[in-house]
């Protein structure tokens, strides 16, 4: 993995050519995709790093959308708005995100996690719409720094009776569901839980996703919410004892929350906090089949962080191209651009169509997954996903009707169908989405 | 689950009533919904005149009146800003943290403050700033009765999906046309869609009460005084009464024609020399107070999420679109207006970008038609909003012996009009001047001698017991006069694709506040006018040399 690390260190002294970071990301992300023909165990080993399936997977997807991010901002570039300082935010970003990803030591996947929180913040607070208005600062940066201060006091105690952190060498766990090992698993997952983000703990992210930048919005979309996901499969082999006797809160949570808040899209007027509700609905799902510790659970729940990963994050750049035509992201206002931007329908309805686990897309085959290991773990909860399935559906065919059927707005005469690099950036969000089901071995783990 | 918890214990002490409208949003917006902490309250932003009755404007003074309302200094303070606009984003994301832990902190204080029942006001400095609204939906130009009832309508139907910005350069209204208005409402006009706009408009005033309430404030009460309009005509205007009489009577309006022996029989005061025939409005006319009206409609839009900046607008810039060519006609570039510059009191400029531009303006809307270029460029470019001030007087006269309560609002057949105001046998009266005798706009002085030579001949000679009055007080307002054919201008600029205009009502604009506000929400949202169609009123009236007069008697 040094070599993504040294590469990147390298073209942050490059920043003031914008030209080279795209081609240069462009390159990273070939790097990584030489080494998609592995055999599902570690490779990659060095310097406190490894990499498995997993990680391999989700390393692939940061640099790719970060890629993707930089291509999308052209607005900034444009504008003249900082670009050195905005490119080197994501360069760090992507840095600390392949520590993350590719960290073998507990601890050192933990610094990374909580450092992974400041670029986004600088990214979000200083190249943001009006994050003033909302206070998100302290929303975002408190909420998950606060939930995973237990987890730190957790990790350094795991430290003290296990003597490693080592992710290798920790398969034996904590032992017993009472008392210490309760308050262990509690402070370990909440952190996760709130980056995930879980129902009740989920009140940063529409607020952050709101008022972020496109970037800021493709990467907490695409990636961030992801590093809870990994955190959780990594984490929740430690604590497996306890993990059985509480998994119904999380799978509950999950589910319901879901159902709770894919309701809640159905009443949203701003695209981006529709986009961003349903990330909290499908996290839910995740979560659920990610905690009754199943085969089927575990690979579903990587399929579908893929692919969650790959549609929200174009979602949000088509949210963000019809903001930069129409000045307003309200769907009152922005609506009918079928009419005005025919070609982006195609998009739209592309990822859409991934959005709500249509065929060919791979969320269909991570939701398939998904259902049947929580299925399997208690009957009656298939009427709720067969709740939150639904309506899935519904907010998202709600959203691309309201958004690109009926009346557009006469107060705009038209604008651009699409540039080239609005193409090129949807292109490589629909096509990893569409084709990989072809080959879901590529992400599907080998047990 | 923290939502729950922290709107439970917002207002731990004294119930201030809820300033917020009663539907919530729990992913708000565009809302400060997060807090009492810090933010300032809606009545921080204006300055109310608690009890707007017509009697006291009359006789007091306005300067006045308003000087007495700044007793309490906190609220004389004008809203400031927080200077977070920074451009460097390192700099931003540190003073965006540091200035929310100050408001967290201040807002604790303010708590604590009212938790111990302390009464003393809050040191200014604790007092956090507003936010400067950088970016917003709609973007009205111009704060008075046709802005406020655009922006009302639009949070009404749009609440927390639109973000509106009313900016608004006086926020005393000292030289806004609503205030200074008579506030009549009628039905007598001869053009249909004018007639259908009052219906709507009284309709409104009559669902006031309940349509602008606010719980925990005072509902409004614009107190309508039914009392109708009687439009006198001598022979020369008979056909033209009778014409629009017919045409009133088709649009549902409920009228009475009167012939001058029944006019001599019910209105024994009313001298009918000259007089062939008057209409008598028996239903949905009158007058009602337009400070009242305005107040309640700005309160209620604020209550709903919109916002009001105290400030002028001095500049609209274009987008750059790099990537079409939009021409219309002899190379006429369309172009999609994105931000406005913004001056505020204390000499700061600041931007504010938008995606759809409402001018209210009134009077001044020429101007801001100016700023982009409306009247200065060639072909279609080259003809401007023609909206321009006049100075119009208003005469508040004491006659003992006047003609009582049953009296509606006179309008003679050369234009001079008089009303009862309130019950102490005071009476509003004035003229329109003639073309070539308009009076200058530099201020708002009153000149009595026009009263004394124009009006009071005209209306001694109408009602014989008017020739003993006196004039006790006078004011002059602005009519937003249209040069082109009196009457309102509504609806998108063909060339400037995002730019609605709403203005040139020329002195009718406070009765057709409620119904204009409701047509400009109903293009914005859904395109089309639903209700009213006023395509007619459109600017492409002005460009084809279409004008759609009143026939006046």
């Amino acid at each position: 993995m040094l070599k993504f690390l040294v590469f990147n260190l390298v073209l942050m002294g490059f920043v003031s050519n914008w030209s080279l970071i795209q081609v240069g990301l462009s390159m990273m992300c070939f790097m990584g995709l030489l080494m998609m023909n592995h055999d599902f165990c570690s490779f990659c080993l060095g310097y406190m790093m490894s990499v498995d399936y997993l990680s391999y997977i989700l390393i692939v997807l940061s640099v790719w959308i970060v890629m993707l991010m930089v291509f999308s901002s052209t607005v900034v570039k444009k504008m003249g708005n900082f670009c050195v300082g905005f490119l080197s935010v994501n360069l760090i970003l992507l840095m600390v995100l392949v520590l993350t990803f590719s960290s073998v030591n507990y601890l050192m996947f933990y610094i990374s996690f909580e450092s992974s929180l400041v670029p986004m913040l600088v990214l979000i607070l200083g190249w943001g719409y009006q994050p003033e208005r909302i206070q998100a600062g302290i929303y975002m940066l408190f909420y998950t720094l606060f939930a995973s201060l237990p987890l730190l006091v957790s990790l350094l105690s795991l430290y003290k009776s296990e003597g490693s952190l080592n992710m290798g060498l920790l398969l034996s766990g904590v032992i017993g569901y009472q008392g210490t090992s309760l308050l262990w698993y509690f402070c370990s997952v909440l952190a996760f839980m709130v980056k995930l983000p879980l129902f009740m703990f989920h009140l940063w992210l529409p607020k952050a996703h709101v008022e972020a930048p496109v970037a800021g919005s493709m990467v907490l979309a695409g990636v961030l919410l992801k590093l809870g996901g990994y955190g959780l499969i990594r984490i929740l082999g430690v604590f497996s004892e306890v993990n059985k006797m509480f998994c119904w809160v999380w799978v509950s949570l999950g589910i319901l929350g879901g159902v709770i808040v894919s309701l809640m899209c159905l009443r949203q007027v701003d695209m981006k906090s529709l986009i961003a509700y349903s990330s909290v609905a499908h996290m839910g799902l995740v979560l659920s089949g990610l905690v009754v510790m199943g085969g089927w659970g575990l690979n579903g729940a990587v399929v579908v962080m893929v692919g969650h990963g790959l549609c929200s994050s174009g979602l949000f750049c088509l949210a963000n191209m019809v903001y930069e035509r129409l000045g307003s992201r309200s769907l009152m206002i922005s609506k009918g651009l079928l009419n005005v931007m025919p070609n982006m329908g195609l998009w739209w309805f592309l990822l859409v169509a991934g959005n709500m686990a249509a065929p060919p897309t791979l969320n269909l085959m991570g939701e398939i997954s998904l259902i049947i290991s929580v299925v399997s773990w208690s009957k009656l909860i298939m009427f709720s996903v067969g709740m939150l399935s639904f309506f899935s559906a519904c907010y998202t065919l709600y959203m691309y009707s309201l958004s690109q059927h009926g009346l557009f707005l006469n107060a705009l005469f038209s604008c651009c169908s699409g540039k080239v690099v609005e193409y090129f950036v949807l292109l490589m969000h629909s096509v990893p989405l569409n084709i990989m089901i072809v080959k879901g071995s590529l992400i599907l783990c080998d047990l | 689950m923290f939502y729950v918890l922290r709107t439970c214990s917002r207002h731990p002490g004294k119930y201030r009533g809820a300033e917020w409208s009663q539907v919530w949003s729990t992913c708000s917006y565009g809302g400060r919904k997060w807090g009492r902490r810090g933010v300032t309250t809606s009545t921080r932003t204006f300055c109310p005149p608690q009890e707007s009755q017509s009697s006291r404007k009359i006789q007091q003074n306005k300067e006045q009146e308003r000087e007495n309302q700044y007793e309490n200094p906190y609220q004389s303070k004008k809203p400031e800003y927080q200077r977070d606009q920074y451009d460097n984003p390192w700099q931003r994301t540190v003073g965006i943290l540091s200035n929310d832990i100050k408001n967290y902190f201040a807002g604790i204080r303010l708590m604590f403050r009212h938790i111990s029942g302390l009464q003393g006001d809050p040191v200014p400095d604790q007092v956090p700033k507003l936010t400067w609204p950088s970016h917003c939906d709609v973007l009205v130009v111009g704060g008075g009765v046709m802005g406020s009832s655009i922006a009302y309508h639009l949070k009404e139907r749009a609440l927390q999906g639109l973000n509106v910005v009313v900016v608004e350069e006086d926020s005393c209204y000292k030289r806004a046309s609503t205030g200074l208005s008579v506030g009549g409402i009628r039905q007598q006009f001869s053009v249909p869609e004018n007639i259908q706009l009052s219906q709507y408009g009284v309709e409104f005033l009559r669902q006031s009460p309940k349509l602008l309430a606010i719980e925990g404030m005072d509902p409004p009460r614009v107190q309508f005084h039914p009392h109708g309009y009687l439009s006198l005509a001598s022979e020369a205007g008979l056909n033209q009464l009778e014409e629009n009489y017919k045409l009133q009577v088709e649009m549902g309006a409920k009228l009475k024609f009167m012939h001058a022996e029944e006019l001599k029989n019910t209105f024994p005061w009313l001298n009918t020399d000259g007089i062939e025939a008057g209409v008598l409005g028996l239903e949905n006319e009158g007058w009602f107070d337009p400070w009242d009206l305005l107040f309640s409609l700005r309160r209620k839009a604020i209550s709903l999420g919109a916002q009001y900046v105290n400030g002028k607008v001095t500049g609209l810039k274009c987008k750059d679109l790099d990537d079409v060519i939009l021409e219309v006609h002899y190379s006429s570039p369309i172009k999609n207006l994105n931000s406005a510059e913004v001056t505020l009191p204390n000499g700061e400029k600041r931007s504010i970008t938008f995606a759809v531009l409402v001018i209210a303006a009134g009077a001044w809307s020429g101007e801001v038609g100016h700023l982009v270029g409306i009247g200065d460029g060639k072909g279609i470019m080259a003809v401007p909003i023609p909206v321009e001030p006049r100075k119009r007087y208003v005469y508040c006269v004491h006659a003992p012996e006047g003609p009582g309560l049953d009296a509606p609002l006179v309008i003679d057949p050369n234009g001079t009009y008089f009303r009862r105001e309130g019950l102490g046998g005071l009476y509003l009266c004035g003229q329109s001047p003639e073309e070539n005798d308009e009076p200058p706009i530099d201020d708002l002085e009153v000149d009595e001698t026009f009263f004394m030579n124009n009006v009071w001949p005209t209306i001694a000679n109408r009602v014989p017991s008017f020739e003993n009055l006196k004039l006790k007080t006078s004011w002059a307002g602005y009519y937003d006069y249209n040069t082109f054919d009196q009457n309102g201008i509504i609806g998108l600029h063909p060339l400037f694709s995002n730019m609605f205009i709403a203005t040139g009502f020329t002195g009718h604009g406070i009765q057709q506040a409620a119904g204009v506000g409701r047509a400009i929400m109903e293009c914005i949202l859904e395109g089309k006018y639903c209700t009213i169609n006023l395509e007619r009123f459109g600017f492409e009236r002005i460009l084809m040399n279409e004008p759609l007069f009143e026939k006046n008697i």
